[in-house]
């Protein structure tokens, strides 16, 4: 028989040979017992080696459950490891993009100017460097604690199952970090957010934002003042409460009864709403709007409220883009076959392209000046569910009428609850002033941001490792050791 | 190598048995040895009381040493085969 390789040991020979090692301990510990020499301290280390001999076998033994006691936890407290993994990728990107641009801009400028950027840059630079080591450690721990998770569970068996203790401070160890690992991991998100860190990490569709933080920066508000159907003539107005108004404004062609929507079929403007800055596209949020005009509100009687603030990452606004979509269905006739409800309505879509300059000043307070857009029109067809009935939108003739239906909107743009209309009174010079003094704050707060990041992250990996510690004393090392030191 | 390191603590482990079963006897005799001897100090013989105890219960650990690692088996194997689902 060929002598089997090193590659051949699996985790479960690894688990035969620590369950035998443990026998072995055992028995070494009874071989302490029969020693004819009345010694105390023999005596005591035989009860040692039994003892732990016994408990080392109920540990290999007891192997699945100890290499599923994090992911116990882990479902008992709904954490997910991957979002933590996704989290430290992302600060790892965010750091590796910042230094490379830094970087990048401190290469390109040239001498004499080279020296005053990169003295802004190279705090940037050091802390974002920093960020980047400690989310890679981040990173390791979580590959070791979550991939190798049975191979450091079975090795920690081994090394508890040694005769003499010989092991057990770093079987100890290994095992408390391979508890600790994927919770630390899990909780990483819970942690960052304690820090109130926002770096802006770009454009992102993902579920949690905590790293970036909204803010108000837009909003739309007004109340329904009137909204009434004639046989051929729908008027739907939102008025708004404050100067500076912009007036949104979509009209179609086309009719629809009062009577059908009062006998409570859906009806509602839609609003998508996306902002552009500096060529970029912005999250807002929320993006779509759904304003209800359904049965319950009474068309007859006017003075509905209705507010809807926009959030989106707090930066320089210097000119937004705003593209507002509405999309509205007038139902002009209902028809019921069988079980299906016909509704018969004239889809509207509409879209707007606004144009919002801002101009931030010294003072913090924010100028805008609202310039109109194109409207671009179109027709869309939905297919929709009402209350339980599946509703089809039937294909209709047009009602040729000579009358136009048209509904009116007025949306406010609001910038963090202080806007004015911008009047062009700011010199160039002042405007250079105010824009050098805002990126001056920009980059102080993403230096700050970034010590921030940094202290998050290493302060994380002391808390880690401090659990791991604590763990591995109560697991019954002497000396526990995070880092295998050589002598 | 698995089973070489197997092979060998298997090995080391009946050798350790072996010499322990022969130090049992020797121990025990001696222990009787001591409490027989014709030496009226009670100290003295209070040790060779201690030897006859201790290798006794070293004779029952061997006597029972595989049988508490099956039993650690049996037990480990009723919590361990089908571990609780989580939450």
């Amino acid at each position: 028989m060929a002598a089997p390789t090193v590659t051949e040991m699996t985790i479960g020979d690894l688990l035969y040979a620590a369950f035998l090692t443990a026998i072995l301990t055992y028995h070494i510990g009874i071989l302490l017992y029969a020693v004819p020499y009345p010694s105390r301290s023999l005596k005591r280390w035989g009860y040692i080696l039994v003892n732990d001999g016994i408990m080392a076998a109920f540990l290999i033994a007891l192997y699945g459950v100890v290499v599923k006691i994090a992911d116990y936890v882990l479902a008992a407290a709904g954490l997910s490891v991957n979002k933590g993994i996704t989290m430290i990728n992302e600060a790892l990107n965010a750091a590796a993009m910042v230094t490379l641009v830094a970087k990048t801009v401190a290469t390109i400028i040239p001498y004499p100017f080279s020296g005053v950027v990169n003295s802004f840059l190279s705090p940037v630079i050091m802390f974002a460097n920093g960020v980047l080591v400690s989310s890679l450690l981040m990173l390791v721990i979580g590959a070791l604690g979550i991939e190798g998770k049975p191979l450091l569970v079975a090795a920690s068996a081994l090394l508890y199952a040694l005769p003499f203790r010989a092991g057990r401070s770093i079987g100890a160890s290994l095992l408390a970090f391979s508890i600790v690992a994927p919770v630390a991991i899990a909780l990483f998100p819970s942690w960052y957010s304690l820090f109130n860190i926002h770096v802006y990490l770009g454009y992102t569709e993902k579920p949690y934002q905590m790293i970036t933080v909204l803010k108000p920066v837009a909003g739309v508000w007004g109340n329904v003042t009137g909204s009434y159907g004639v046989m051929s003539r729908g008027v739907l107005v939102f008025s708004d409460e404050s100067g500076g108004r912009f007036e949104f404004r979509t009209s179609m062609e086309g009719a629809y009864y009062a009577p059908e929507t009062q006998s409570g079929l859906p009806m509602y403007v839609k609003l998508r709403v996306y902002a552009e800055h500096l060529g970029q596209r912005i999250r807002l949020d929320p993006s779509v709007v759904e304003i209800p005009l359904t049965s319950e509100v009474d068309l007859s009687k006017p003075g509905i409220e209705y507010r809807q603030d926009f959030r989106a990452v707090d930066t320089v606004f210097y000119s937004c883009y705003f593209n507002v979509v509405t999309s509205l269905c007038p139902i002009i006739g209902v028809d019921k076959e069988g079980k299906t409800l016909i509704v018969k309505c004239v889809p509207i879509y509409n879209e707007a392209y606004v144009n919002v300059s801002m101009i931030p000043d010294a003072t913090g307070d924010i100028y805008m000046a609202v310039g109109g857009g194109k409207i671009v029109g179109g027709i869309r067809w939905y297919k929709k569910e009402w209350r339980g009935i599946p509703v089809e939108v039937d294909t209709f003739t047009v009602l040729r009428s000579p009358n136009h239906a048209y509904i009116s909107i007025s949306l406010t743009p609001q910038l963090k609850g202080d806007c004015r209309r911008y009047v062009p009174r700011i010199s160039t010079g002042n405007y250079i002033k105010t824009l050098i003094d805002r990126i001056g704050r920009i980059l102080m707060d993403m230096v700050w941001n970034y010590v921030k990041l940094m202290v998050a992250m290493v302060s994380y990996v002391a808390v880690v490792a401090a659990s791991v510690y604590g763990l591995a004393r109560v697991l019954g090392a002497t000396y526990p050791r995070l880092v295998v030191s050589l002598p | 190598m698995a089973s070489g390191i197997i092979n060998f603590i298997t090995d080391l482990t009946v050798k350790i048995t072996t010499a322990a079963w022969g130090l049992f006897l020797l121990t025990w005799s001696v222990g009787w040895l001591i409490r027989g001897a014709p030496i009226p100090v009670l100290r003295f013989k209070r040790v060779g009381q201690s030897l006859i105890e201790d290798a006794v219960w070293a004779a029952f650990g061997l006597a029972i040493g595989t049988s508490v690692f099956a039993l650690i088996a049996y037990i480990a194997k009723l919590f361990g085969a089908t571990p609780p689902k989580p939450p």
